[in-house]
């Protein structure tokens, strides 16, 4: 029961979160209802599958959200051909560097590369970029100690922003 | 993709070695790692690299998803689907700081054409430094028309008043993606790049710099072609002295990527050609190696302040991440040296240019020896200079430059010593020649229109300042034709041309241009055009009106309609017709032609804010000879502001433009407005100004105060003028002679007519043989006759002489005006109202409907005319007169005494 209860208390925390992200976007005057729908998606993912304990709750959360912003950027019309893989790199404003900004779909391939190479680094990187979670919350889901993962985090990292710069948006 | 070299095995062997690195002491690290790989140079790299990478500025990981969503990265955009200019926009492709892009669609006759659109942020469409620096991309984007730079193809404002323009949409991958993924053999890399070589030698012959250049902006399509994109921080050379743009220029300085940054660039020093070379060094590097050329362990510039200047070679770097032996034998020798001289920290050992760079690359595939030595350190010997032709004509012509300029100033000199020897430069400096000689020259245009003004027309030219050294740089054509480069020489052969042109040098011009014309036959529609263009305005110049109507069609014929439609040049055409239908004395047509000029000019994109000021300018000068004052002080008014916005205002050619202006204010009779005008020129550093255009201001200055009734010193004035046109051209010169012509009416005016007759007697004859100047020596006998000895028949003289020397056109009909109503205040004044009333009533019949507007001359002529017609003083004719004069000056007083009474 309690395994349960943390899973929804966490589920509650990733939805405030986007809804938060959501209204504040609003407020702001931007039109981005598209964000809630994310989160409903994200809900409706996490529903559909059975929830058997946090461990595998927060793994489908982080998951499904990798999954819904794939999706949406596929959806949104970066197809393979002509679309994405026009580079276009807007850096005259030092506010926003283009290396800052995020290809879903190009980390989407970095990835996939990394699961193949060292699926726990990849795992890593959908827990506490996709899901939110933190070092501690990491390690008693994965059971693996905190400076083991943060290592993890760094290696993934290192490797994720090469290949970034390196797929320089391109999308073949 | 990383590192080609690498299996999988060592790929996960490397990540599990960097993350127990992590817990090695940092000092150690390069050690342990070693004696982990254990000689395996290749996975020692790796781990050496995902060190480096981890220790490496921030990147989108680092930021969490709810900030990536709160930039907006993953919301839908409002804008897809709705329609800008022709365009409908279908996808985002990217977004920046400063806007986003597109991919936009436009349907025609069943045709779809897909493009890229980009916009400016729609939250910041006030933000007017991102509507200049987005202007600025868009200016340089059209004037990049090349089959490897991406195409400008449209630009407008949408409904909501948003700036946009639309490029060629590339279909293809990252030049290094294109490379990676097709294994292409090295010699088809080289081929590659060299294109790149050619895209960049355009910019930098347009005089742009690209300033970000790196694989992600260079795409290849799907015919193999190379496309380069994204002139975001683009940098047009020619703004170089310009501190206008400053605010731009300071703000991008940080917007380069570190990776392909060169020292110059990080260090936040001046950029020239040679920075986007480096560029191409770091490109050619990753192309051959599949890496960026830093030593281990160090990303160098990414965030940090370290800048590293000793690449290794490639060939070194590729058999340390385990190349193939055959791979990095090829590349050890000629590529290693030209990689390596590309990224010399010292700009000026790097290749001159990006075309000498293709050039080694070429020789060095046909297997002849390449031009660059890897002993670039000795370069400053007389052995490799001899070996470097490029070098040292560059030198030679850099040092006859720099002989000229000491001519013109001593911060020239300081500027031009600052250039370096790179042949784009070299042209630069010459567009900076021709900056100061543009001085000089319309010093003395003013000089000779000071003159037109006051005594209709001098035909003679002025005498010629222009240095010897100059006539040798640009005769030698040794010289010139020791550039290879074909496009070079004609940029240069054409700033020359213009550099004459400036210099008032016509004959010098048509020269040029019979050599040149030949040789440009088989060059660009524009080139041909502006080639043309220069022949009308020389030909007009020397009075061959046919040859210079020839010219201007065969200039409309070189053009393209889009080139028509826009820009400098059809501005500057139009300004030929102008100055053409000047010369057959058809004024109307010069003065709508030279509107038309203007106007154009005005919303011209592709032309520095010199250029446009320097063409309305022309047309200011149109008007102003013409007698559209109004118009005059309209168009210089434009100058000025175009001038002040762009932060040229403080050089010379601002102040001949409001010496222009000052004249027209002067001869439409806004006396106070004139007078403030001169004098906010005097207030402004005149050290460097010629003594001839001083004195030609001193000499309206002079009669201003005369007419503004100071009479002494108006009189101390016209000496001044007198004293340094003669002492500068000499006492028996034209010019001293018509300077002192010029002061006979601003010494009667002053009240001193005996005065003024002395001066004509000094004068004497030597004007006689001067016809124009003849007879406005005549007409001052006359009316000087009249002052000293008034009867009838030296009052007829006058009234005789001056409106039929007016109707002739020997005297224009506003100073024969003003000549008679002057006439008539002075003789009102000595109470000789009989001979007043007659000379206003014949200066009123001479103006007929000619004399119009707000100044003194139309008040007066209204004045006089209720005077005359026994009506009250016109009061709405005495406030325009106030306003122009002022209060107290005695033609408002002697009218306020008579006013009450008549009210």
């Amino acid at each position: 029961m309690t395994e349960l209860a943390d899973a929804a208390q966490l589920f509650e925390r990733l939805y405030d979160e986007l809804r938060r992200i959501a209204h504040r976007q609003l407020d702001a005057g931007g039109a981005t209802l598209q964000t809630t729908g994310l989160v409903h998606e994200a809900y409706l993912k996490l529903a559909q599958s059975q929830v058997v304990d946090e461990q595998h709750l927060l793994n489908l959360a982080s998951r499904a959200m990798r999954q819904v912003l794939v999706d949406t950027a596929r959806a949104r019309g970066r197809d393979k051909r002509g679309g994405g893989l026009q580079v276009v790199t807007l850096t005259e404003g030092a506010q926003a560097l283009p290396e800052m900004s995020l290809d879903v779909l190009a980390l989407e391939q970095s990835l996939q590369r990394l699961e193949q190479a060292d699926p726990r680094l990849a795992q890593v990187v959908e827990l506490h970029f996709f899901g939110g979670l933190s070092f501690p919350e990491m390690s008693r889901v994965m059971n693996v100690t905190e400076r083991t993962l943060f290592r993890d985090w760094r290696a993934a990292r290192a490797l994720i922003h090469d290949d970034l710069s390196r797929f320089d948006g391109a999308n073949a | 993709m990383t590192a080609p070299v690498l299996d999988q095995a060592q790929r996960v062997r490397a990540l599990h070695l960097m993350r127990e690195a992590l817990d090695v002491t940092a000092s150690d690290r390069v050690a342990w790692v070693a004696a982990q790989c254990a000689g395996d140079l290749a996975l020692n790299a790796e781990v050496d690299r995902l060190l480096a990478l981890d220790a490496a500025a921030a990147g989108p990981l680092d930021r969490s998803l709810s900030d990536h969503a709160e930039a907006g990265e993953f919301a839908g955009d409002p804008r897809i689907g709705r329609q800008i200019g022709p365009y409908v926009i279908r996808a985002l492709l990217g977004r920046g700081g400063m806007g986003a892009v597109y991919r936009a669609e436009r349907n025609e006759g069943g045709f779809t054409q897909t493009v890229a659109l980009k916009l400016l942020r729609a939250t910041d469409p006030d933000n007017t430094l991102a509507l200049r620096r987005f202007a600025r991309e868009r200016q340089i984007l059209v004037r990049l028309q090349h089959p490897h730079i991406a195409r400008f193809l449209d630009g407008g404002v949408s409904d909501d008043g948003q700036p946009w323009y639309a490029m060629e949409l590339v279909d293809g991958a990252t030049l290094l993606r294109h490379v990676e993924r097709l294994a292409t053999p090295l010699p088809a890399r080289l081929q590659l790049f060299m294109q790149v070589c050619d895209a960049v030698q355009f910019a930098h012959q347009n005089l742009v710099l690209h300033r970000d250049l790196k694989p992600a902006n260079i795409l290849v399509d799907a015919q193999g072609d190379v496309k380069l994109l994204d002139f975001g921080i683009a940098k047009l050379l020619q703004d170089e002295a310009d501190p206008g743009t400053h605010e731009v220029t300071r703000t991008e300085h940080r917007a380069f990527t570190p990776d392909y940054a060169a020292p110059e660039q990080i260090s936040g020093q001046a950029v020239s050609t040679a920075t986007d070379l480096y560029a191409l060094g770091v490109i050619l590097f990753e192309l051959l190696t599949g890496r960026r050329p830093f030593k281990s362990g160090a990303v160098p510039g990414r965030g940090s302040a370290t800048i590293d200047t000793n690449a290794e070679p490639p060939s070194r770097a590729l058999a340390r991440a385990g190349g193939e032996r055959r791979r990095v034998t090829a590349l050890r020798g000629d590529l290693d040296t030209i990689a390596l001289t590309c990224l010399q920290a010292e700009p000026a050992r790097r290749y001159a240019s990006a075309a000498a760079l293709k050039r080694d690359l070429e020789r060095h595939l046909a297997g002849l020896p390449i031009e660059a030595r890897p002993d670039a350190f000795s370069y400053r010997s007389a052995k490799f200079l001899r070996r470097h032709r490029y070098a040292v004509t560059a030198g030679v012509i850099f040092a006859l430059a720099l002989l000229v300029t000491t001519i013109f100033s001593v911060q020239q000199a300081q500027r031009a010593q600052r250039e370096s020897l790179r042949a784009t430069q070299l042209a630069e400096s010459l567009q900076r020649e021709r900056d100061a000689a543009l001085d000089d020259a319309r010093r003395q245009e003013t000089l000779r229109e000071h003159f037109i003004a006051v005594l209709n027309r001098a035909t003679e030219s002025g005498e010629s300042i222009a240095p010897e050294q100059l006539l040798a740089l640009a005769g030698d054509e040794h010289l010139l034709g020791t550039f290879g480069d074909s496009d070079m020489q004609t940029a240069l052969r054409l700033a020359l041309v213009d550099l004459f042109a400036q210099r008032d040098e016509w004959q010098r011009v048509v020269e040029l241009l019979d050599q040149l014309e030949p040789a440009i036959a088989d060059k660009a529609g524009r080139v041909q055009a502006s080639a043309a263009a220069y022949r009308a305005f020389a030909a007009i110049r020397l009075g061959k009106l046919g040859d210079a109507e020839v010219a201007i069609e065969r200039a409309e014929l070189a053009m393209t309609p889009e080139q028509r439609g826009g820009g400098m040049l059809p501005a500057e055409l139009q300004m030929a017709r102008a100055q053409l239908a000047r010369s057959r004395g058809d004024l109307a047509g010069a003065v709508v032609a030279a509107r038309e000029a203007s106007a154009r000019a005005l919303v011209a994109t592709d032309a520095s804010a010199l250029a446009q000021g320097q063409l309305i300018g022309t047309g200011a000068t149109t008007l102003l000879l013409a007698g559209e004052l109004e118009g005059a002080v309209e168009l210089a008014d434009q100058v000025e502001k175009i001038w002040r916005g762009a932060g040229v205002s403080a050089n010379l050619a601002a102040r001949i433009n409001a010496m222009n202006r000052a004249n027209a204010l002067f001869l439409s009779g806004q006396l106070l407005a004139a007078r403030a005008a001169i004098e906010g020129i005097d207030a402004a550093d005149a050290t460097t100004e010629s003594a001839p255009a001083q004195s030609a201001r001193k000499g309206t200055y002079a009669k201003l105060l005369a007419l503004l009734a100071a009479p002494e010193a108006a009189l101390i004035e016209a000496e001044r003028a007198i004293h340094l046109m003669c002492d500068s051209t000499g006492e028996a010169s034209h010019e001293c002679l018509r300077t002192r012509l010029a002061t006979i009416d601003t010494r009667y005016y002053a009240g001193d007519p005996a005065n003024a007759r002395r001066e004509l007697d000094r004068i004497g004859d030597g004007l006689a043989h001067l016809p124009p100047l003849a007879a406005a020596v005549a007409g001052f006998e006359r009316v000087l006759a009249l002052q000293l000895t008034p009867n009838e028949t030296t009052l007829i003289d006058v009234l005789t002489l001056l409106p039929n020397n007016a109707k002739a056109g020997a005297l224009p009909r506003r100073n024969a005006v003003r000549a008679m109503l002057m006439l008539a205040e002075i003789f009102d004044r000595r109470g000789n109202a009989p001979y007043a009333e007659r000379l206003a009533r014949t200066a009123i019949d001479t103006a007929g409907d000619a004399i119009r507007g707000e100044g003194m001359d139309p008040s007066l002529l209204l004045l006089w005319q209720a005077r005359l017609d026994r009506q009250p003083v016109p009061t709405a004719a005495l406030a325009t007169l106030e306003r122009a004069v002022g209060t107290t000056h005695p033609l408002v007083a002697a009218r306020q005494a008579q006013a009450p009474t008549a009210d």
